[in-house]
């Protein structure tokens, strides 16, 4: 993928509307393609009804994520990326930690980027399928409100799934 | 503004993270931890996960007890042969039969699901699986996949051929298919059958006739006993793909299929061929030919009328932009075709 500066200047083609993107956490600003950022169906419909100021505004992702989310907006708009150019490129974008990939499920499903949040699922899902229920939990912030006997019933009715897991 | 710092997931390290420190100071870092990943996230990531993992989450806390069944078009994906191979045949099965009886009659009662995928390797009673695709089809479930690679498990219910929700059925098994008198499959559009033994001729007919919307038929390796007629007669239907259906048993093949457009077959020479409408055919594969025990039986009078059979139905499909000739369908056709083109 281009690694060029976005901002450099190209006197020979038309100027291409950008928007501002603003991380609220850390106050990280993005200056993106209009046509990047309108993948977000969050941002499309702000835009659409005039609700987008010269800076838009992003709650709760961090610049890092923000990042990471523009960088597969940016790939994912470019025409001649081929589908395999794509899939590449996205298994970059996930090859994450666990804790970066909530954060960026959560950034997918806010902005409401549908192959983002499919992938990174996805991701997710691989990275957890394997693991200790204990880990889970540990991961996803759950407690355990069953009693002992309650765990064991449940793990009881549904016995083949446990089969060979750890 | 708030200026406070933002809350983060604790970056992990090392490895270490994923660790749990059993009755450790957990509970200082679980206000870094995402705690609260809305339930349609959470539903999101199970629905990727295998079918059987997913159901495993129940065993996490009560709330995700709760999530599996309401992750919306659910698809189930169930193979027998998952993981277990160290425990005795006798036991996985037992614990499969009560894993899928407990997950369909109440985990997902009244649940809708999606898709129904089943892979049973082993033997099965077959009232334990007739009961499964029973309670599968009373969740307005629009696709069936099941293959059962035991010669003796299989499914024979009624309802199956009578389901207003389906919309593909992929069904393999190597017993007896019983098709009931009445067929209504209102929305069935792709049916494939493999290994299936109809113990009437007149079965096809009758599933043809109940699927008013059929668009994809595949009889792939079916018996037919008793049979003197294969009728494929559907105005719906644009793709039939017939191969290895023809046993020893000698019938006639009649297709009337006005909406055709891709024809697949494979198969050894029907006794006659009536093919009454084609007219929409697009592209043909055509590979057709005497079995040993055909030209072992026949007479010199037999193969004359084979080599005829092969020739009528060429001529019935050449009309099509695309036409695929196997070797010995072109080498009858040549000597007999009479090219009118």
């Amino acid at each position: 993928m281009a690694s060029a500066p976005e901002n450099e200047k190209n006197a020979s083609a038309p100027e291409k509307k950008t928007l501002t993107l603003k991380s609220m956490i850390n106050n990280e600003e993005f200056v993106v393609d209009e046509h990047v950022a309108l993948q977000s169906v969050t941002i499309k419909n702000m835009v659409d009804s005039d609700c987008a100021g010269d800076v838009i505004p992003v709650p709760t992702i961090s610049g890092e994520i923000l990042a990471l989310v523009i960088e597969y907006c940016k790939n994912h708009a470019n025409p001649s990326a081929s589908e395999d150019d794509l899939k590449k490129a996205d298994a970059g974008i996930v090859a994450k930690d666990i804790y970066t990939l909530i954060d960026l499920v959560l950034a997918a499903n806010f902005l409401d980027i549908k192959g983002l949040l499919e992938v990174t699922s996805q991701k997710i899902a691989d990275s957890i399928k394997d693991l200790p229920h204990q880990d889970v939990r540990e991961i996803f912030g759950v407690e355990n409100d069953y009693t002992p006997e309650e765990e064991a019933a449940v793990r009881a009715e549904h016995d083949w799934a446990f089969e060979g897991f750890p | 503004m708030d200026d406070s710092p933002p809350k983060r997931h604790k970056p992990p390290t090392t490895e270490q993270n994923l660790k749990v420190d059993i009755g450790g100071d957990q509970d200082d870092d679980k206000e870094d931890r995402i705690s609260n990943l809305p339930d349609e996230i959470l539903c999101h990531i199970l629905s990727k996960l295998p079918t059987k993992h997913a159901v495993a989450t129940a065993a996490l806390s009560t709330k995700w007890k709760h999530l599996f069944p309401t992750i919306p078009n659910l698809c189930l994906h169930l193979d027998d042969s998952d993981h277990g191979e160290s425990s005795p045949v006798s036991h996985r099965t037992t614990n499969f039969t009560n894993f899928m009886h407990n997950l369909l009659t109440n985990t997902l009662r009244d649940v809708r699901i999606r898709k129904f995928h089943l892979r049973c390797y082993q033997n099965y009673e077959n009232a334990h699986v007739n009961a499964w695709v029973s309670a599968v089809l009373g969740l307005n479930v629009t696709f069936i996949s099941l293959v059962f690679d035991s010669k003796n498990t299989g499914v024979s219910i009624d309802g199956i051929f009578n389901c207003n929700t389906l919309e593909y059925l992929f069904w393999t098994q190597h017993c007896v298919l019983n098709v009931p008198i009445s067929v209504y499959l209102p929305n069935l559009k792709r049916l494939y059958l493999e290994g299936g033994k109809f113990v009437d001729g007149d079965a096809v007919d009758r599933v043809l006739e109940g699927c008013p919307v059929l668009k994809e038929l595949s009889l792939d390796s079916c018996e037919f006993e008793d049979i003197e007629y294969l009728c494929i007669s559907s105005p719906s239907l644009k793709c039939l793909l017939l191969y290895n259906c023809y046993q020893e048993n000698m019938y006639e093949v009649q297709i009337d299929t006005p909406s055709l457009e891709f024809l697949y077959y494979d198969d050894h020479v029907a006794e006659l061929y009536t093919v009454s409408n084609l007219s929409s055919l697009q592209t043909a594969h055509i590979d057709i030919g005497t079995s040993d025990q055909q030209v072992e039986d026949a007479d010199d009078e037999d193969l004359t009328q084979y080599d005829q059979n092969v020739v009528d139905l060429v001529t019935a499909c050449c009309n099509v932009n695309f036409l695929y000739l196997s070797r010995s369908s072109v080498s009858v056709s040549f000597l007999n075709f009479h090219f009118s083109y």
